[in-house]
């Protein structure tokens, strides 16, 4: 899995709007490793991430057209479409609603891309982790198992032993936190 | 977390609720009525929808904690095949990317081709044409699903090009980029952006020579053009060059 550039990996989505199949078999070779990551992060089932993983390549060959429009980052579209498309799964298995919306990354408008989507990913990367680690422990790690596990509010709670309605006043409080210390 | 909060807490100021909410909803914690609500604001509310976005921008970097995991072959193979993608032996000589682009485009042409051979009249029937155009070469583009005639005629005298919308509407916020296809290994050059109404001509770019067999093809694409200098959005029409008699 070759290393690819933003700029790269937006030209072979806008190739693929064109239906270009090299240009999708490339995206693959690129990304896949990586969704498959993801999808496995929160599914922990071999079988189930791998068919997840099916949908997600299907479902960027039929919404590519509509990429270039959403301002997102393409590593950032690709990874939400894939965790979004794996919650979606893990809600059904856990027989809960559905959370996630499916297709929030593919349909959310957007005028340009904001100065955070045009940052440089390494410097995203070590910025959050530091904000992360100025949390405490036990907030980073719900922050942690929601994004990277989709876990629900109820199975925090029942991890931490704590009434749910506190578990989202502290994780919210968490998360703006967080967004307070990237942004600065 | 045993205890329950000794004092309630500060409620949060309506610009942290919004924030809280799009992070939730961004993260997937949301059901049911709340859901509904974050996703119609979605909608209806871009700086809403914006910080959503933002809130994905800011958490996708955690992605990059995880170890890499090769999916197996038959992964790819299964979404191939979901999709219709037969395999297509690549030619030795051909590059890989642009065929696969022109590929795609010479299919869409298959079907424009007959209209055109049908319909391309005399430009020098055309009362919307500059006096003096000699056209050597010349098609005529129609989508029909959306009501659009276009007609282009090339000088090769003075290397001139001009392109009519004949019949048909661009919708607002959108435009229609005119791309020349010489064959199906070149990477296609714009041509620039269709009228929205009447007759455009230009001088033909660099590394486009008068001939007959180019196609001529129209694509949606944002105001202003493709961003990234390739067709990105879909095929509206597209038509050969053929000798005008």
């Amino acid at each position: 899995m070759a290393h690819r550039t933003h700029s790269e990996l937006e030209a072979m989505i806008g190739r693929i709007a064109l239906r270009d199949r090299a240009a999708f078999d490339r995206l693959y070779d690129a990304t896949s490793a990586k969704l498959h990551a993801v999808c496995l992060s929160v599914l922990k089932d071999r079988p189930e991430a791998e068919e997840t993983l099916q949908e997600v390549y299907i479902r960027i060959w039929n919404s590519a057209g509509s990429y270039a429009s959403n301002g997102y980052s393409p590593m950032t579209w690709l990874i939400t479409i894939a965790r979004n498309r794996s919650i979606d799964r893990l809600r059904k298995r856990q027989n809960r609603p559905q959370a996630a919306p499916v297709d929030a990354a593919e349909t959310i408008p957007s005028q340009a891309p904001g100065p955070e989507a045009l940052a440089l990913r390494a410097q995203q990367r070590a910025l959050l982790a530091d904000c992360l680690a100025q949390l405490e422990d036990r907030q980073a790690d719900a922050v942690r198992a929601v994004y990277l596990e989709g876990a629900a509010y109820a199975e925090i709670a029942e991890r931490e032993g704590a009434p749910l309605n506190t578990v989202r006043s502290w994780l919210r409080r968490s998360l703006l936190k967080l967004k307070e210390c990237v942004s600065r | 977390m045993t205890d329950a909060p000794a004092s309630p807490p500060i409620p949060l100021t309506p610009e942290e609720e919004s924030q809280a909410l799009a992070a939730e909803y961004a993260l997937g914690l949301l059901e049911d009525a709340e859901l509904e609500a974050a996703q119609a604001r979605v909608a209806t509310d871009p700086d809403f929808a914006a910080m959503v976005r933002e809130w994905h921008e800011r958490l996708a970097s955690l992605a990059d904690e995880l170890t890499l995991v090769m999916a197996p072959a038959r992964a790819k193979v299964m979404i191939d095949r979901a999709l219709g993608h037969t395999q297509i032996p690549e030619l030795q000589s051909e590059p890989r990317s642009p065929g696969g682009l022109m590929r795609w485009f010479w299919g869409a042409i298959a079907a424009a081709a007959v209209v055109a051979t049908i319909i391309v009249v005399p430009p020098m029937l055309r009362d919307d044409i500059p006096a003096g155009f000699q056209p050597e070469f010349a098609t005529d583009i129609v989508a029909g699903d959306v009501g659009l005639q276009v007609h282009a005629g090339i000088d090769a005298d003075d290397r001139t090009m001009v392109v009519v919308l004949e019949e048909g509407s661009i919708p607002e916020g959108r435009d229609y980029e005119i791309w020349w296809l010489e064959s199906e290994t070149a990477e296609p050059v714009s041509l620039g952006l269709l009228p929205r109404s009447g007759t455009i001509s230009f001088p033909m770019p660099t590394g486009t020579e008068p001939q007959a067999g180019p196609v001529i093809a129209l694509t949606d694409e944002p105001e202003g053009g493709s961003p990234t200098g390739l067709p990105t959005g879909p095929v509206i029409g597209s038509a050969a060059l053929v000798p005008v008699s």
